[in-house]
């Protein structure tokens, strides 16, 4: 990483030189210069968006953390190669969460992992065996299960609209949907983790009066 | 309905809800349902974030990165070096090419181009019309009668028809043309090979002169 980042900074100067590119150019500028083939244009882009890239990824691959770092090089690679399909006039956020998106939906059609895991007993065993004490970190980690349990595109609009903060119409795009969809995702998944952790919240206040 | 109890719950607390907005959220869920909502929302978006922050992407994607994009922008140079380079890059037999710049050079020559050729006039086009010129060449025909000329009309009266009759008395003019070309028109006429001055062909078809009506006036007017 280090050795990039001096890779970055040494581009970000001979370019700057040019009175050209800097650290407060938009992405969809600093698309237009890696169409002309610049390096830091790209190295700026990777800066912003490698980490959110790789979060997504980690979330849709459930915590996969490995094959989350795989897929966030496989996503760079392809922006690097598709960069002159790119129009300067639409949203970057939205191209490469499009291309994220659609990387994890041809994985999972192609290893057909559509059906959901059950982790509903391995989630019971955590909560057992760190459960003496139902603190707040434990319901968080509680919530992130059920949001891991959830089927891949509702996972995918939870986690660009509440992590990404996305706007609807933005999320609609990237997973080429309507903006109703959108919406009833959204409804169906709070709806969803309100039910599971309510019950989680009363099996907690049981435990907890128990241990009184 | 929904949308609008998603939008609260993104935004505000239980308490925060205004006196009909808490009305609103009373007529879809309870307050109870409001509240563990409104937290696992908050908290989930708290837990992703700390989430975030443990995981960096690794080390070892960048220069890999950085070796796809010159690998890259080498395959653009070449892509557009083959396209400028097509012509020199592509292989064919001497003796093409030879001859393609052989027959360029025929093509693009001055000397090869004749210039003495001039397009065909259209006037020709004009003549075929042989009805429209044999009347106005009779139009320009004049005749010249001598002073003493005497033009008499004898009308005798037919016993069965009473249609008078003209007397043809011997012509005593002659029609000159512009062509200096003289024939004694009355002559030419009984003959019944009378043709017009400039066409010298023998008309099979079209009307003779005695039928045709400015012939009859020239015939009129020569009798």
């Amino acid at each position: 990483m280090k050795a990039f980042q001096i890779e970055l900074k040494l581009n970000q100067d001979w370019d700057l030189t040019n009175k050209k590119i800097n650290t407060n150019s938009s992405d969809e500028q600093l698309m237009s210069f890696l169409q002309k083939g610049s390096d830091s244009a790209f190295s700026i882009l990777y800066e912003r968006y490698s980490n959110r890239i790789l979060f997504f990824m980690f979330k849709m691959l459930r915590n996969d953390e490995a094959k989350a770092q795989d897929f966030t090089q496989d996503i760079f690679i392809k922006v690097i190669e598709s960069a002159h399909q790119f129009k300067t006039n639409k949203s970057f956020k939205t191209w490469i969460f499009t291309i994220a998106a659609n990387h994890c939906k041809n994985h999972f059609r192609s290893v057909k992992h559509f059906a959901d895991i059950d982790r509903e007993a391995g989630a019971l065993t955590y909560a057992v065996d760190h459960g003496k004490s139902m603190d707040q970190k434990l319901f968080q980690k509680r919530l992130s299960i059920e949001v891991d349990k959830l089927a891949l595109h509702y996972r995918q609009t939870f986690v660009l609209r509440y992590h990404e903060e996305l706007k609807i119409k933005e999320i609609a795009e990237i997973m080429d949907c309507p903006i109703g969809t959108v919406k009833s995702r959204l409804n169906h998944t709070i709806n969803h983790l309100g039910e599971k952790l309510q019950v989680f919240k009363s099996l907690s206040d049981n435990f907890k009066l128990k241990e009184n | 309905m929904e949308d609008q109890l998603r939008k609260l719950l993104e935004t505000k607390e239980f308490e925060q809800l205004s006196k009909t907005e808490k009305d609103f959220v009373l007529q879809q869920i309870s307050e109870a349902e409001y509240r563990t909502q409104f937290e696992s929302l908050q908290m989930m978006k708290e837990e992703m974030k700390s989430e975030a922050s443990t995981i960096k992407v690794d080390s070892a994607i960048p220069p890999n990165l950085m070796a796809a994009l010159k690998n890259q922008k080498e395959k653009q140079q070449e892509e557009k070096q083959s396209k400028i380079f097509f012509l020199v890059q592509s292989k064919i037999p001497l003796w093409s090419a030879v001859a393609a710049v052989f027959l360029v050079f025929i093509l693009s020559t001055p000397v090869f181009i004749d210039k003495d050729i001039k397009p065909s006039k259209t006037g020709v086009i004009a003549s075929i019309d042989t009805v429209f010129v044999d009347k106005i060449i009779r139009d320009t025909l004049q005749i010249f009668v001598p002073a003493d000329t005497v033009y008499k009309t004898i009308y005798v009266k037919d016993q069965n028809n009473h249609i008078a009759e003209n007397r043809m008395t011997k012509p005593q003019g002659k029609t000159e043309t512009k062509d200096d070309i003289t024939i004694d028109l009355k002559e030419a006429m009984v003959l019944g090979g009378y043709t017009n001055v400039l066409d010298f062909e023998v008309h099979q078809e079209g009307q003779s002169l005695s039928e045709d009506s400015i012939g009859q006036k020239i015939f009129d007017y020569t009798n």
